[in-house]
């Protein structure tokens, strides 16, 4: 098992991120608990990217995101990919690529930039190869692989990299509803074996079902933060993603419902 | 389960040192003028190893492959070599399998450098530090320059695409600039061309002593830079992501890679194709890991230019034929015989 000594509390204070005239973000503040998977939720554009982006330091911010009172800004490259990695939703892959290959990319913050991998590093990638079931897939390229396995190799070189918070862009957008689940209790259970999750997600009833808190954003700011069936009623989606939508709440899950049409006329025999 | 990861195989590697030996021997050998064989050999090693060895060659036959052969043997695995190198490197910053290393100008700004140098009469491009390599020399670099410089204007932070584009844009300007000067000095057109074609003809002793220091170093430096480029094949962003400083990275190999095909341009010329195919072939048949690309590379583009020099000069005895037109020639069929045969299987 991959084990994380200690998990950080993450916090954002008056985080914004601004391409060139236009704000992404406006100034945000957030705190994520340690071990807490906390989804990002809110319409296309609203700027759940951007957030985790800022974060992991892959587009540039201002104000301070820190690890239990260490600055993330003020960490050296390496060390914040100690710290924090990501799983971009649109990841490059790159062509021939074996999945080893692929995956041992994560140790990339652990050694010298000229070194060679040490066994402890091929060690960690096939630990996680293990736990992610993807052994047997290790000599195949990646290129050759379905959607829900490439989505676990690509979550597998993040886990490589043995952050505590792990940042998650759509991990389940692209996958049919089995892998869906597949990968959002592995997510779970890495989850229990102590990581911090930040995700974004799309489906709404998913994103309620798995995480502890939800945030949703809207034109760039928290429009409405809390447990999912505080955040997940009728007048927020409406007021923010422009949709209609039933909610019911099954089980203690909140489901949403798209309403798209309106009641069904009485049929007319005339 | 115990995979390892990519990387150069030994066998794999040595079937590479083997490759740029027999290719060496075999142009030692072969030449208009008859010599024993053995002779050849040792004659070789005389010069190369540290100890004396009698050859048993007379004294003609000594000059011949000592001073002629030999170095030209030596020249042409050292531009191979480079130019192969820098293909691959500029291959794996640009993330883009069609990148050559004179994708940011090079091939311009030398040509252009060398046209100057020719037209003022400032040398002929042979014997070192000769006026014609040394405007080709500086001519290259000041187009990589100009690149990377024009290169920040488009974005902040210098994207491939934005040095791509930069590069063409140089090209353009400085190609005017030569074809401009050319079309002012026809007298000096046919020897301007024949040094754009590129050759090894004119090569001896004080070439090589002036590019081997150079060109080992750096061809050091770009075998350790296979795994940076693999984490560059991920992107900028992602490649930031898992803590390596993309931009600095990528300055450095940029300038090492330049330096190194600047350095070989102005010994041999503008030779084309082995910098875009080499290392093309080479991830064809052995993968995609610039750890194996790099240096197996460098081992094919030696040996390479060592077999197209070879037969440059014997083809069309006593003629000589540019080596450009040979590595042009002969590799492109070879290329598309690896690309079927490899998309086949």
């Amino acid at each position: 098992m991959t084990t994380v000594a200690a998990v950080p509390e993450l916090s954002l204070r008056d985080l914004s991120v601004k391409a060139g005239k236009t704000t992404l973000l406006h100034p945000t503040d957030l705190t994520v608990a340690p071990g807490e998977w906390l989804s990002i939720i809110g319409p296309n554009g609203a700027g759940k990217s951007t957030l985790l982006r800022a974060i992991v330091g892959a587009t540039k911010s201002s104000g301070t995101i820190t690890l239990d009172g260490a600055s993330l800004g003020e960490m050296k490259r390496t060390e914040r990919a100690r710290h924090v990695a990501w799983v971009p939703q649109n990841p490059t892959i790159p062509t021939g690529f074996l999945v080893l290959d692929y995956v041992l990319l994560g140790r990339t913050p652990h050694r010298h930039l000229l070194a060679a991998e040490r066994p402890h590093d091929l060690s960690v990638v096939h630990r996680v190869l293990q736990e992610l079931d993807l052994t047997g897939f290790a000599r195949r390229d990646i290129a050759s692989l379905s959607g829900g396995e490439r989505q676990r190799v690509i979550i597998a070189r993040a886990l490589a990299q043995e952050a505590p918070i792990l940042l998650l862009d759509e991990p389940t957008t692209a996958l049919d509803l089995g892998h869906q689940q597949e990968v959002l209790l592995l997510l779970d259970q890495l989850r229990t074996q102590g990581r911090t999750i930040v995700s974004t997600m799309h489906d709404l009833t998913l994103a309620g079902q798995f995480a502890d808190r939800l945030v949703m954003l809207s034109h760039g700011q928290i429009a409405a933060m809390g447990s999912p069936s505080q955040v997940l009623t009728e007048q927020n989606v409406s007021d923010h993603y422009n949709a209609h939508v039933q909610i019911t709440h099954v089980n203690g899950a909140v489901l949403v419902m798209s309403r798209i049409r309106p009641e069904p006329a009485p049929k007319s025999n005339s | 389960m115990n995979a390892i990861p990519t990387r150069t195989r030994p066998a794999w590697f040595l079937a590479g040192v083997a490759f740029v030996v027999g290719a060496a021997v075999l142009a030692l050998l072969v030449g208009p003028t008859s010599i024993p064989k053995w002779g050849t050999l040792l004659e070789s090693l005389d010069r190369l190893l540290p100890f004396t060895i009698d050859s048993g060659l007379n004294e003609s036959q000594q000059t011949i492959v000592g001073n002629l052969r030999l170095p030209r043997v030596i020249l042409a695995m050292l531009v191979g070599a480079s130019l192969a190198a820098a293909g691959s490197t500029y291959q794996g910053i640009f993330r883009n399998p069609l990148a050559s290393p004179y994708l940011l100008g090079i091939a311009a700004g030398g040509g252009l450098g060398a046209t100057i140098a020719f037209v003022n009469d400032w040398g002929d491009g042979v014997g070192a530090f000769d006026g014609v390599q040394l405007g080709a020399f500086a001519g290259s670099l000041l187009a990589v320059a100009l690149t990377w410089t024009v290169g920040a204007t488009g974005s902040s932070d210098r994207s491939t695409t934005s040095l791509i584009l930069a590069g063409v844009a140089v090209t353009a300007f400085f190609t005017a600039f030569q074809t401009f000067l050319q079309q002012r000095n026809t007298e000096d057109l046919r020897q301007i061309y024949t040094w754009i074609l590129g050759g090894l003809n004119t090569s001896g002793w004080t070439e090589v002593a002036q590019l081997a220091p150079v060109a080992v170093v750096l061809l050091i430096v770009l075998s350790f830079s296979g795994r940076a480029l693999d984490i560059m094949a991920v992107g900028d962003e992602e490649a930031t992501t898992l803590g390596l400083p993309v931009t600095q990275v990528r300055f450095v190999l940029i300038v090492v890679a330049s330096l190194l095909t600047a350095a070989s341009v102005a010994v041999s010329g503008l030779i084309g194709f082995v910098g875009l195919i080499i290392p093309h072939a080479v991830r064809l048949l052995f993968g995609a890991s610039f750890r194996v690309i790099v240096p197996l590379s460098i081992l094919v583009g030696a040996g390479f230019m060592v077999l197209s020099d070879l037969a440059a000069r014997t083809l069309l005895t006593p003629a000589e034929i540019p080596i450009g037109v040979i590595t042009a020639f002969f590799g492109a069929p070879f290329f598309v015989f690896i690309l079927r045969s490899t998309t086949k299987s």
